[in-house]
């Protein structure tokens, strides 16, 4: 598999050579079964209006732009204008964005073509591509085991190979999940390392723009491009600098704690087991052991959290400014009833369910005790990580407690499950760290394992370099 | 404390058909019976953390107050006002 920079270069000296590779994704969108892209017809047309552009840069042109000549495929809540967001919404089917995220005007300035607009779970709420107005998500190959959530579509586009990188956002886990379960690199950068501009919101605090690529040289090479930095369309993003060093030793700090837990799988604690012992017996590596025994409720943490700021957020969808027009529908009431009735109507059960656990985390008599008491706890866990490294360079734990379930065991579990079951990822998110999935290991029946690679707040390109040096 | 599931349909302006009724408020009821342990988890100091830094990364905003704006907080939002780049 070639890297983005060797395509780049590679495509460059191509005469019409856009248009051709429109050609290419539109027959691989044909013949992709997993469910990954959505708005077929007007992205390929997108696409191919853009391929003509790009096109027609001169071939020096084309070599200061280092995306020219790849295409990427967008998570479908990242706004490009005047093609459809949905966020896996029926409540935004028909919205037309009428202006870019920053996202996407990064990677469009630097000569990206927009290859595809990606399935994801309703909102981003959901962690395996099953809560979508629009159909699930599965894993190429195997159709019986979903994709991962949020970013399903990005991890199964990417996995297909229908374009050359794709974007997702990751919340709680929603970049490192699918490219687990697809045997990808996920890389989910520091809160603030990206724009939020643009990127229909979920939980504003935890939500950042992720990227699923086929080698880690290339999320090297999407920083080196500069596409972060400080937008002040977004007060909360900062931006970080693509500089890190190769270091001859490096300290892993691990938990010893998933080898017995009883939620994790046999192939996951093996796999886990291997990669430690393999850093024992490098003499470039010391091993350290950790335990944070706060981590256990960190999806409960992590919950109270995202509900409360999705209730508030989601609050913008009520028929007027966004979605099939209220006045168009024929609802009985008053206008609150109106909106109620129109909130059920359009909302998949996944986003109600949260706006609920939101509305009773939020209300007065609870605000303190559980909101004010998880916000506490998520400083506490920022700390406590915080001092792990200090002593170490990176932390390395697993991505998921198990391999890709199937659609038929995922639909048996209950929302307590599914919700818990996240408690890998989002304890980095809590904290706002830097995580890198790695697909290093594979199950028995070829399904990914991922372990995670996490380092210090927006010392992201570092982690890179580190995570390279641990898993050449 | 009580859980008035039809309190918070309205407080959510959701209205659930009979349908969506069953399985999402037994999912709701689950699931916050369990978002509830956080209040008794006893390794962390009770305060919210509003105090702290309330300066913002750009613009002009040295006194959040009189911008009557104090959701900068770096506990909060993660996001400081200034990053040392490496």
């Amino acid at each position: 598999m070639k890297s983005l920079k060797e395509k780049h270069l590679e495509a460059i000296e191509t005469k019409n050579f856009l248009s051709s590779k429109v050609d290419e994704i539109a027959k691989k969108v044909k013949n992709d079964s997993t469910g990954s892209c959505w708005d077929i017809e007007q992205s390929l047309n997108y696409s191919y209006e853009e391929a003509k552009r790009l096109d027609t840069i001169s071939t020096d042109d084309r070599a200061k732009q280092p995306f020219w000549g790849l295409s990427v495929g967008m998570k479908d809540l990242f706004t490009i204008k005047g093609l459809k967001t949905t966020a896996g919404s029926r409540i935004l089917e028909n919205f037309i964005s009428p202006y870019d995220s920053t996202v996407w005007t990064d990677l469009k300035s630097r000569g990206a073509l927009m290859g595809a607009k990606l399935a994801m779970d309703e909102f981003a709420m959901g962690s395996y591509s099953n809560t979508s107005s629009f159909g699930r998500v599965s894993i190429p190959g195997y159709p019986e085991h979903t994709a991962g959530g949020s970013s399903g579509g990005s991890g199964a586009a990417l996995a297909a190979d229908i374009v050359d990188f794709t974007v997702g956002s990751d919340t709680g886990g929603s970049v490192r999940l699918p490219a687990a379960f697809c045997s990808t690199v996920g890389y989910k950068p520091s809160y603030g390392a990206f724009s939020r501009f643009g990127m229909i919101a979920y939980a504003s605090s935890l939500d950042q723009a992720g990227f699923l690529t086929h080698k880690l040289e290339d999320v090297q090479y999407l920083l080196d491009s500069g596409i972060s930095h400080a937008d002040k369309n977004d007060f909360t993003s900062v931006g970080i600098v693509a500089q890190g060093e190769v270091k001859k030793h490096l300290t892993v700090a691990y938990f010893p704690s998933i080898l017995t837990s009883s939620g994790v799988t046999e192939d996951v604690k093996q796999a886990y087991a291997k990669l430690i012992e393999e850093y024992r017996q490098n003499k470039d590596v010391t091993v350290i052991e950790v335990n944070i025994p706060l981590m256990e409720k960190a999806a409960e943490i992590y919950y109270v959290i995202a509900c409360s700021e999705a209730s508030s957020n989601l609050a913008r969808f009520q028929g007027v400014y966004f979605g099939p027009q209220l006045v168009e529908q024929n609802f009985e009431g008053n206008y609150w009833e109106q909106c109620a009735q129109y909130r059920s109507k359009f909302f998949g059960a996944e986003v109600q369910k949260r706006i609920m656990m939101g509305a009773f985390i939020s209300s007065s008599e609870n605000f303190q005790l559980i909101f004010g008491k998880a916000q506490a706890l998520r400083a506490e866990i920022k700390k406590q990580l915080n001092e792990v490294l200090e002593k170490a360079d990176v932390i390395v734990i697993p991505t998921s407690p198990s391999t890709s379930p199937k659609w038929d065991d995922i639909a048996k579990m209950t929302s307590v499950q599914i919700y818990m079951s996240d408690f890998m990822t989002v304890p980095f998110s809590l904290a706002g760290l830097p995580a890198i999935s790695m697909p290093l290991y594979k199950d028995k029946n070829g399904l990914g394992i991922g372990i995670q690679f996490v380092g210090k707040q927006y010392k992201d390109y570092q982690l890179i370099t580190d995570t390279l040096t641990l898993t050449k | 404390m009580s859980i008035d599931l039809k309190k918070l349909e309205s407080l959510g302006c959701l209205s659930l058909s009979q349908e969506q009724r069953d399985e999402i408020l037994a999912a709701v009821q689950a699931n916050i019976e369990t978002l509830k342990s956080v209040a008794d988890i006893q390794a962390a100091p009770l305060e919210f953390p509003t105090t702290g830094n309330t300066q913002f990364r750009t613009g002009d905003f040295s006194s959040p107050d009189k911008q009557g704006l104090n959701i900068g907080d770096d506990s909060y939002f993660l996001a400081p006002k200034t990053v040392k780049k490496d």
